[in-house]
């Protein structure tokens, strides 16, 4: 079950599950989506696909819900189980320390309790990552935010003007973007078609491409998804990838740099060269100073 | 890595999680038999929408690679899937060694010689084997 719910590409559970008519093969969204901005194959089968041929697959979505619940269930069961056997365990150990010298049976204990080390669990409401003992407090609070997301859904429905116009003015929402041929696109021009989408418009054109693509890709990856974010949230989550990327020194294996030939062959002479320097110096010291020895 | 492949290994390095050392066996009924082949394996920034970048660190007699290690492989290429792994990446590497391919080289010395003269070329390649492999 678990590695049936994987992403092919990135190995998580399905996140916002798509597949596509072509070959049947499911992706989270947001992956398969930044696959195909660049190459217009399935990554597994290399059959021809395009992203308007992906369909989101919400009973795909549903199942990974409902699996990250029972596996968080199964983890808890197993822990308690595991908590009986080693409270058993430091019993028998005491027990069998306490004949010979009464000081290490606390210490034995306390080493057995140092392994179990806080665990971080995964809200299964909104997926992020909590302390064991902050999981409850949390789970309250995030339920309590779903549930006050529901209510306004139901208030959508209702013929109110007033509540539909309360809502709309709660949720702001971003225009679609389209895809843009960004080389018959002017700096400035890409400037003015960031800012109307609400995403940030400063930085060289590329940055202002690479931004727009992504926001693209997230914007559309947001829709598949069963329970899509508001968009400050992911305005948000665009700002903090842009960061991410930015802040990271473009990352450079020194030791790959070597396969490149001229680097080698270069080295390889250099060497060689500073050999015979060093070979002709030794000879001219030993001639200038043969006469003081 | 859930299981381990038989006959390769690879450690990330404690630094740089993203460089790995990797060590291919040689396949058994090849040329390289009994040979443990170094290799580097590097994580790009692109990865796993780009290939990861692999050479050999041992020398080896291969039409396939060059004398800098350097592997001529579609999946480390045009081919990349980001659907394929690590895992996968050496697999291919592996098979590689168990057919070399002389009519795709890196290598042309080593590819004419192996398209002309194939029973020498496997001679020379089981003594780079134990020479420089084992």
């Amino acid at each position: 079950m678990d590695t049936l719910l994987r992403c092919p590409i990135c190995h998580e559970l399905l996140d916002s599950a798509v597949g596509n008519q072509v070959c049947g093969h499911v992706f989270c969204s947001l992956c398969i989506r930044r696959y195909l901005t660049s190459t217009k194959t399935c990554p597994i089968c290399f059959e021809g696909l395009e992203d308007r041929q992906l369909s989101k697959y919400g009973l795909i979505d549903g199942l990974v819900a409902s699996f990250k619940v029972a596996r968080g269930e199964i983890y808890r069961a197993l822990e308690s189980h595991s908590k009986a056997v080693e409270k058993k365990y430091i019993k028998e150990i005491g027990e069998e320390i306490c004949d010979i010298d009464s000081g290490k049976v606390a210490k034995s204990g306390l080493l057995l309790a140092g392994k179990r080390k806080e665990i971080n669990v995964e809200c299964p409401n909104c997926s992020e990552y909590f302390m064991e003992r902050e999981i409850n407090s949390h789970l309250d609070a995030c339920l309590s935010y779903k549930a006050e997301k529901g209510d306004s859904k139901t208030i959508e429905t209702a013929p109110s003007l007033n509540d539909i116009f309360g809502k709309k003015r709660m949720i702001k929402k971003m225009p679609k973007p389209n895809k843009l041929v960004y080389s018959m696109l002017s700096e400035s021009k890409l400037r003015k078609i960031c800012k109307e989408l609400g995403i940030p418009s400063n930085g060289s054109k590329q940055q202002m491409e690479a931004r727009h693509s992504e926001w693209i890709n997230r914007y559309l990856a947001n829709e598949d998804s069963s329970a899509p974010k508001p968009h400050s949230k992911l305005l948000n989550d665009l700002n903090k990838w842009e960061h991410a990327v930015i802040s990271k020194p473009p990352q450079k294996n020194p030791l790959m740099e070597n396969a490149n030939t001229d680097t080698f062959d270069a080295k390889e002479y250099y060497k060689s060269s500073l050999l015979i320097f060093l070979i002709s110096s030794i000879k001219c010291a030993q001639l200038i100073y043969m006469p003081f020895l | 890595m859930n299981d381990p492949v038989p006959g390769i290994q690879a450690i990330p390095h404690e630094d740089n999680l993203r460089y790995f050392s990797v060590v291919i066996d040689g396949p058994s009924q090849s040329p390289y038999e009994g040979g443990h082949f170094k290799l580097e394996l590097y994580l790009p920034e692109e990865y796993p929408m780009g290939p990861p970048k692999v050479r050999f660190l041992t020398k080896i007699y291969h039409p396939n690679t060059d004398k800098l290690g350097r592997i001529c492989l579609d999946i480390l290429k045009d081919r990349w899937s980001p659907a394929l792994q690590i895992r996968t990446v050496l697999l291919s590497i592996q098979a590689l060694l168990s057919a070399p391919n002389p009519d795709d080289p890196l290598s042309n010395d080593v590819a004419e010689n192996w398209k002309t003269n194939e029973k020498e070329a496997i001679e020379t390649a089981k003594e780079w084997t134990a020479k420089y492999a084992v």
